[in-house]
């Protein structure tokens, strides 16, 4: 039977592309989403972060940087992005270092599962009904917090979110209090992951609890807190509903973090081409944080494999 | 066969009574009206059942949305141009904003359509011109009805007085001097500030009387933010005093949580809005309402009066309205002098027609005190920037006082 010289090739490319079809097919309803939710939004807001665009009006104009610079002579801006990295440095160290020891502590538990779903409630509650709740629970009158505070004699029991030297303090306990058990069940994880023998090793070489923990838990799971930071790092820096719900961004501009401020600038003062470039900003200061994790966990990677 | 037939009658039976259903519910149409919660959603709720049985093509439903989130839901609905509120509700925060961008239909073209108004039984002139200019037109032209207002009300518990032996204050000097003494009562405190930045219902607007109390305004005349003025600030001084002897969290907290406060006994004396202070008169909201007294807001020495702040809602037809007409119907009786309607409205609020305020001012103590302060008060400025001018400075009164510990009463 005859057959030409490029059928072979022919065979193979038409393969090959129904290969390559049939991925974009299974791929495009993904690609579709991504490009309506996440794509077309943030070239839009980069578009109005160059534009005076007023909500509701008509009118819009090119305006060139003139939002950019107007964040660098924004006072309340700047106070706000102070705000937001107080969060994260009130936040973050707690949350690790309590994730770290549930998790140690769950993990030497013979009956963490049934701990487990009872610590894990309050990551599944919704941040709004969270503020709600912690609204009440730090009323002065019947508030349970300001009830303990008084007993032990730490504050005199007003109301932590009512003072602007104290309701930064009392945020970060609200997220604390919510996203603590989302850091222990990474880690835990990772816990549950860890050879056994490397830890029987140690033991038989005079390894006391410390220098076990030191030595060989925390390195063996960097790359579980890598991760860790990484999520709430993101999810601080874009903190909303709970503020929200808690105090508004009050007492004064006291809690009025970074999305806050955006939030009031954009749909309060209408003014979204401003907020568009406060946007922005809040984007590259996340890609900068997401991109220092990610190079320090690839580095654990390469480091691991070599 | 037979089956088969039995079948094909239900579904024919089916088809007809869906058709006939939506061909009713064609002929009713739907008005959709937003609402802020509390004593204005109270009025409406009352009045809908009245209107919809003296209007049987016309279904009212009402959206009740918080005083805090009202401005935005509504400019997102205008952004989308659906129309989904047929009413929408402005106070004297943002109802220039709202002209100016075009969001509200003139109400001139539907006063003249004779089907749709029995003019006789409609007199603009009995609204209370003050409320009228702030909230229902600009530069001469009518956008919207008021619906309700609220001038400050001097509020406070009569027993509590009766145990000090103290009169009730008329001046800013003695109002103070009763709270320090109310606060020294256990469990008590002496008074509650409203405390949380905004507008109607927050701190901007509540600060008004204690303002022009000490002979200030919110901006100057060349319409400049006045808030550094030395009257304003010594209004700022005195308000943030009387927190020391307000609850820790009021600094937190709008006329809604106020007026709880003080229904549950907790509060000597406060300023609160007069519509509010009505559900402090209902047995089935306090135990205490027997024991509330209400009177006019203090004045500063020297003046003869004191001077609240009007503030006030209004109702008017959103440009992107698809029922323009049925809307005029509802906002015109709502506000109309129907004798039952107008019964409905006064247990819930201040009715907006004076010559309802007068009728009613034997039965209602809030009634007879709002006809009186009338002539003193002052609204806050109708123009553009004022949200921009008005968030800045509810941030700087929160904070202010915020930085003082308050008295402590729960020890």
């Amino acid at each position: 039977m005859y057959r030409s010289e490029d059928t072979e090739p022919k065979k193979h490319r038409i393969r090959h592309w129904s290969y390559w079809k049939t991925g974009y097919i299974l791929i495009a309803p993904v690609l579709f989403v991504l490009i309506i939710v996440n794509l077309y939004p943030s070239l839009y807001q980069i578009f109005i972060s160059f534009m005076s665009y007023k909500l509701g009006s008509p009118i819009s104009s090119f305006n060139g940087i003139a939002n950019y610079q107007k964040l660098l002579t924004d006072v309340r801006f700047w106070n706000s992005l102070v705000i937001t990295l107080k969060l994260l440095l009130y936040t973050l160290p707690v949350q690790l270092v309590l994730g770290i020891i549930l998790a140690m502590l769950l993990d030497a538990s013979r009956y963490h599962k049934y701990f487990l779903p009872l610590l894990v409630l309050p990551v599944v509650t919704t941040p709004v009904v969270v503020g709600y709740i912690f609204q009440y629970m730090f009323r002065e009158d019947y508030g349970l917090i300001s009830y303990f505070l008084r007993l032990l004699h730490l504050f005199p029991g007003y109301n932590l979110t009512a003072n602007t030297g104290t309701v930064l303090p009392a945020i970060a306990m609200v997220d604390t209090w919510q996203w603590t058990p989302f850091v222990m069940i990474v880690l835990l994880a990772g816990l549950q992951s860890l050879p056994s023998s490397v830890y029987e090793a140690a033991r038989v070489d005079g390894g006391s609890w410390w220098d076990i923990f030191l030595k060989i838990t925390l390195p063996l799971l960097k790359s579980q807190i890598l991760v860790v930071l990484l999520f709430r790092t993101v999810d601080v820096l874009r903190i909303f509903d709970t503020i929200f719900a808690l105090t508004r961004g009050g007492p004064g501009t006291g809690s009025e973090s970074l999305t806050i401020y955006l939030q009031l600038t954009g749909f309060r003062f209408r003014n979204l081409g401003y907020a568009g470039a406060m946007g922005m900003f809040l984007l590259v200061i996340a890609s900068l944080f997401t991109t220092a994790f990610m190079k320090l966990a690839k580095s654990e990677g390469i480091e691991e494999e070599k | 066969m037979f089956e088969k037939k039995m079948i094909l009658m239900f579904v024919v039976f089916l088809l007809l009574t869906c058709f006939s259903c939506s061909a009713f519910a064609a002929d009713k149409v739907k008005v959709n009206v937003a609402v802020t919660v509390g004593p204005n959603a109270a009025a409406a709720q009352a009045i809908k059942p009245i209107f919809e049985v003296k209007n049987p093509d016309i279904e009212v439903n009402i959206t009740e949305i918080p005083w805090t989130d009202i401005y935005q839901i509504q400019l997102l609905d205008f952004m989308s141009k659906k129309g989904n509120f047929d009413l929408v509700m402005q106070s004297t925060s943002f109802f220039g904003e709202y002209v100016l961008d075009g969001f509200l239909e003139p109400l001139e073209e539907y006063f003249n359509d004779v089907s749709l108004i029995d003019k006789t039984a409609f007199n603009l002139d009995d609204f209370n011109p003050n409320v009228l200019k702030a909230v229902g037109s600009y530069e001469g032209k009518l956008y919207a009805l008021p619906y309700m207002y609220f001038p400050q009300i001097m509020v406070y518990r009569s027993d509590l007085l009766k145990t000090i032996g103290w009169k009730v204050p008329a001046t800013f000097d003695e109002y103070s001097n009763i709270v320090k003494k109310f606060s020294e009562i256990k469990g008590i405190y002496g008074t509650s500030i409203i405390g949380i930045k905004g507008g109607a219902g927050g701190n901007v607007y509540a600060w008004g009387p204690y303002l022009f109390g000490f002979g200030g305004y919110y901006i100057d005349q060349q319409g400049k933010p006045a808030f550094n003025s030395p009257e304003a600030v010594k209004a700022l001084e005195y308000y943030a005093g009387l927190y020391k002897y307000s609850p820790s969290e009021a600094i937190n907290m709008g006329t809604d949580q106020v007026t709880s406060a003080f229904g549950a006994g907790n509060v000597g004396i406060i300023l609160m809005d007069a519509d509010n202070a009505m559900s402090l008169l209902d047995p089935k909201y306090t135990e205490f309402s027997d024991k509330t007294s209400f009177d006019l807001v203090p004045k500063s020495p020297g003046s003869e009066a004191g001077s609240p702040l009007l503030g006030a809602w209004s109702w008017a037809i959103s440009k992107f309205s698809n029922n323009k007409k049925a809307a005029f119907k509802v906002l015109t009786a709502f506000m109309g002098n129907d004798p039952e309607i107008v019964d409905a409205y006064v247990k819930n609020g201040i009715h907006p027609r004076l010559s309802v305020l007068n009728k009613y001012s034997s039965t209602y103590p809030n009634y007879a005190l709002v006809a009186k302060e009338l002539p003193n008060t002052k609204t806050v400025p109708v123009i553009p920037n004022w949200p921009q001018i008005r968030n800045p400075g509810g941030s700087h009164f929160q904070s202010h006082p915020g930085q003082d510990e308050p008295t402590r009463r729960f020890k």
